[in-house]
């Protein structure tokens, strides 16, 4: 265990936190023999003690100047509308009187405006029943269209494209609960991009009520990019903050495109299948309507990324998206709120408060776009700002051929793309090493194959996980294969005895498998010492146990990527990582542990009871839900997934799944 | 800060101001507090205090027990705490700096601390008081902030290795004289 880890999770600790047995028995080890990590735990200790003691202070009490304030209201949830009736016709709740309290009384009143203006969303929120979605379900679609697979055959033949949609964002609670924005984009394949957003709400209302306004740049050229947000950290006057990414290699992960406003190849390119739900005619052209959950949709909204000054949004809120019939870029996008219990509950925990189901929180209507960008200079990045090199330098593709394993061409012909360029660059983060990255495009699609012969684990090189889906490659041998996310395309990496292999692409996954055929090299097993603990078959884990655990069946669009056995002090388990199989399904892995065991206590658990499972315990900041059975220990854990997701999962839990 | 009984809390969304009273006795000094520490002058924090109670008055109804109580009115405290900051155009880093008021128990304890939270930026303080001074987990920390659980850890974390950092240095320096 490296000395950062053994703090975070001792800092994790100290608060009262939970920690995994094996991670917990871990950090005690780490601890024995760390004068470092000694020294932390006893200045943290410390701060503690001097926090606490600095915290008793004397308390005025306010009980009776708070009590006579709301005897003026009007009774909670009874009688808002009369509130607002009597503060619209200019009556005072508050009388005013010349006694102590006066002062008091003139600044809370000061805030009201505020406070009324949360009243009104609420009184909003409290009508969210049924929406367009319960009514609309049964529509007839609009035909077996394929849409998935003519989103990527369209990427292939694009080259230009420039586009400008104007944008509404609602939110009731906030101080300007309706603002507008200009969305902007340009596109030059394969690798030049810029994206603007510029807000247009009156500038007055967001002077007074102090609202910065979200003006956002983001572009990209072949070799870096620049970003440019509002940084408000400072206080109320916001300055501007520019990150420039300089040397970068081709189609790097770190700065990755964000163009699913010219062609939504990330939300819907990637599915298995997208139904139509209607065809129409919208702004004058041919389109295809599709809905998709924000969970999935996401890469649609590439601004909410940038900055943190956007509403709330549930990943389950419904995007409906009007596709252009021939050109497939969006000309109408709407995010619904969905009204399951689910989002009520996340609302409250969040003050989401005044969504109605039936209204559009958040929408992009298409002005006008074009297959030319007339001025290149969009494109241009100018230098002032912080800058982050990622060191690579350009080299010519046809110096290289005596160095690869594969044949150039052979990978333009198996992946159907033209080579665009190659570069060297570090290895890895640390800066040990080099790679040759080999990059193809054509049109938006892109591919970009990284060799290097420095790789000694641990894990596989291109930051692929031990724990991938281990694959059959098309001409024998294994790979590993980790699914896209927003920013990192889809992965398969490669170990052969003399080198190490990453390929990396947006095509899907049956492309990215025949690109790999190029290599000559066949794919290898990485060695046992690359992975935390050795990865065994799912049956092999279960036969080196003692007990016959109950086992999650893998759910739909999963696959059970990897087995390890684990052994903490002398008890022995398994652990099971579930993964999603890339068919569009965007979801974090599961792990599923078991061992013999009780879930342990700790001094002070800070859980949930889950009413389900006899002595289940759930550990919100982990993502954790452990239980006993049979006198046997389960955890799971899904990064992201609430306590109910967690416990459906848990009550799936049978004999004898995976085999 | 502990939760109220939950009859305490059902009488007081149907609207008993007795039962509210409740609520606001044993939750005030918490309030206080925590405006105190984001406001830094006690007129204000006064302020802040009995505007959290009446919007907690007005939106006690919405309250669905998603997450504590405590951790919802501690919430408003905040809310309360920035919109009263922004109406001032107070500079909230400058003021967050400023010594606390108050009595010191512990001159050594104060000055540590002093040396202490000035390497943690504003960010990242909130999260630590929430959880070193009030006791709260991540998830309710992360309930009161607005911020991912995962943020509040980070956060947190964050802030911890910069205090430890810079008594590791004053530890240092007091050493070589």
């Amino acid at each position: 265990m490296r000395c950062e880890r053994a703090q975070t999770a001792l800092s994790e600790r100290m608060d009262g936190e939970h920690l995994p047995n094996q991670l917990a028995a871990d950090l005690d080890a780490h601890l024995a023999k760390c004068g470092r990590c000694q020294g932390f735990a006893t200045r943290a200790d410390r701060i503690r003690s001097a926090m606490r003691l600095h915290a008793v202070e004397p308390v005025p009490d306010l009980v009776e100047p708070i009590m006579e304030l709301l005897a003026e209201e009007p009774a909670a949830g009874r009688d808002e509308l009369a509130s607002r009736r009597a503060r619209h016709a200019g009556h005072d709740p508050v009388p005013r009187d010349d006694d102590a309290q006066a002062s008091r009384r003139r600044a809370a009143r000061r805030l009201a405006p505020i406070a009324a203006a949360l009243v009104v969303g609420l009184i909003a929120g409290s009508l969210l029943v049924g929406g367009p979605f319960a009514r609309e379900r049964g529509a007839p679609t609009a035909s077996a269209l394929d849409i998935p697979r003519e989103v990527v055959a369209q990427a292939a033949g694009l080259d230009e494209f420039r586009a400008r949609y104007r944008m509404v964002q609602v939110d009731p609670a906030s101080a300007v609960p309706r603002r507008e924005f200009i969305v902007q984009t340009w596109l030059k394949t394969p690798d030049r991009f810029r994206m603007e957003v510029a807000e247009t709400t009156d500038a007055k209302r967001l002077r007074s009520s102090a609202t910065p306004a979200n003006d956002l740049t983001y572009v990209a050229d072949r070799t870096g990019s620049l970003t440019r947000v509002p940084d408000c950290t400072a206080g109320p006057e916001c300055t501007e903050q520019t990150t420039i990414v300089t040397k970068r290699p081709p189609f790097s992960s770190s700065s990755s495109l964000p163009t699913d406003l010219v062609l939504p190849l990330t939300a819907i390119g990637s599915a298995d299948q997208i139904p139509g739900l209607e065809r129409g005619t919208v702004e004058g052209r041919e389109a295809v309507l599709v809905e998709l959950a924000f969970e999935q949709a996401e890469p649609l909204f590439p601004f909410l990324g940038l900055g943190d000054r956007w509403r709330n949004i549930h990943g389950s809120d419904r995007v409906r998206i009007w596709l252009d019939r021939t050109g497939w870029f969006p000309i109408r996008v709407d995010v619904f709120p969905n009204p399951s219990a689910d989002r009520r509950s996340w609302a409250g925990r969040n003050s989401v408060i005044g969504d109605l189901s039936g209204e559009s929180i958040l929408s992009l209507r298409l002005l006008n776009f074009s297959r030319e960008v007339d001025d290149v200079k969009v494109f241009d990045i100018d230098s002032r700002g912080d800058k982050v090199s990622e060191h690579a330098r350009p080299v010519d593709v046809t110096t290289l051929a005596g160095s690869l394993a594969f044949g150039i061409e052979d990978v333009e012909r198996a992946a159907g793309l033209d080579t665009y360029g190659a570069a060297e660059a570090p290895a890895g983060n640390t800066g040990e090493g080099e790679q040759v990255v080999v990059a193809y495009a054509r049109g938006m699609s892109w591919l970009k194959i990284s060799q290097t012969s420095d790789w000694n684990g641990p894990g596989l090189f291109g930051g692929v996980e031990a724990t991938a889906e281990q694959v059959e490659l098309p001409n024998g041998g294994v790979g590993y294969f980790e699914p896209g996310a927003q920013s990192i395309g889809r992965r398969l990496a490669i170990h052969t005895t003399e080198r190490d292999f990453v390929i990396e692409t947006n095509l899907p996954r049956e492309r990215l498998l025949r690109a790999a055929q190029a290599l000559t090299l066949p794919g290898r097993e990485i060695p046992p010492s690359w992975s935390s603990a050795p990865v065994v078959t799912p049956s092999e884990a279960l036969a080196g146990l003692d007990f016959d655990p109950n086992l999650l069946p893998i759910p739909a669009g999963y696959v059970l990527s990897a087995a390890e056995p684990t052994e903490t002090a002398g008890v022995v388990g398994a652990t099971f990582t579930y993964r999603p199989q890339d068919t569009g399904v965007s979801g974090p892995d599961i792990e599923v542990h078991v061992e013999r065991g009780t879930v342990p206590s700790t001094a002070e658990p800070r859980t949930v009871e889950v009413l389900q499972l006899r002595n289940g315990r759930f550990t919100g900041s982990f993502d954790l839900l452990e239980w006993n059975q049979g006198g046997v220990y389960y955890s799971i854990r899904a990064e992201g997934e609430g306590l109910e997701r967690l416990v459906a999962l848990a009550m799936e839990f049978e004999r004898d799944v995976p085999g | 800060m502990r939760d109220p009984d939950p009859r305490t809390l059902r009488r007081a969304r149907q609207g008993d101001l007795g039962a509210f009273e409740e609520l606001v006795r044993a939750s005030q000094a918490d309030v206080y507090r925590f405006a105190l520490h984001l406001a830094r002058d006690t007129a204000t924090a006064e302020d802040i205090t009995q505007e959290t109670y009446l919007r907690a008055f007005r939106f006690l109804h919405s309250f669905r027990g998603d997450c504590k109580f405590s951790s919802w009115l501690l919430r408003i405290t905040r809310n309360c705490a920035m919109d009263a900051l922004r109406a001032r155009s107070q500079r909230a880093e400058r003021d967050l700096l400023a010594p606390l008021p108050g009595e010191d128990t512990d001159p050594v304890a104060r000055m540590e601390l002093d040396t202490a939270l000035t390497a943690v930026s504003a960010e990242h303080r909130e999260p630590f008081l929430l959880i070193e001074v009030y006791g709260l987990s991540y998830q309710e920390a992360a309930d009161v902030l607005h911020v991912r659980v995962g943020t509040v850890k980070s956060r947190m974390h964050r802030a911890r290795k910069a205090m430890c950092e810079a008594l590791a240095l004053d530890e240092e320096d007091a050493g070589e004289v």
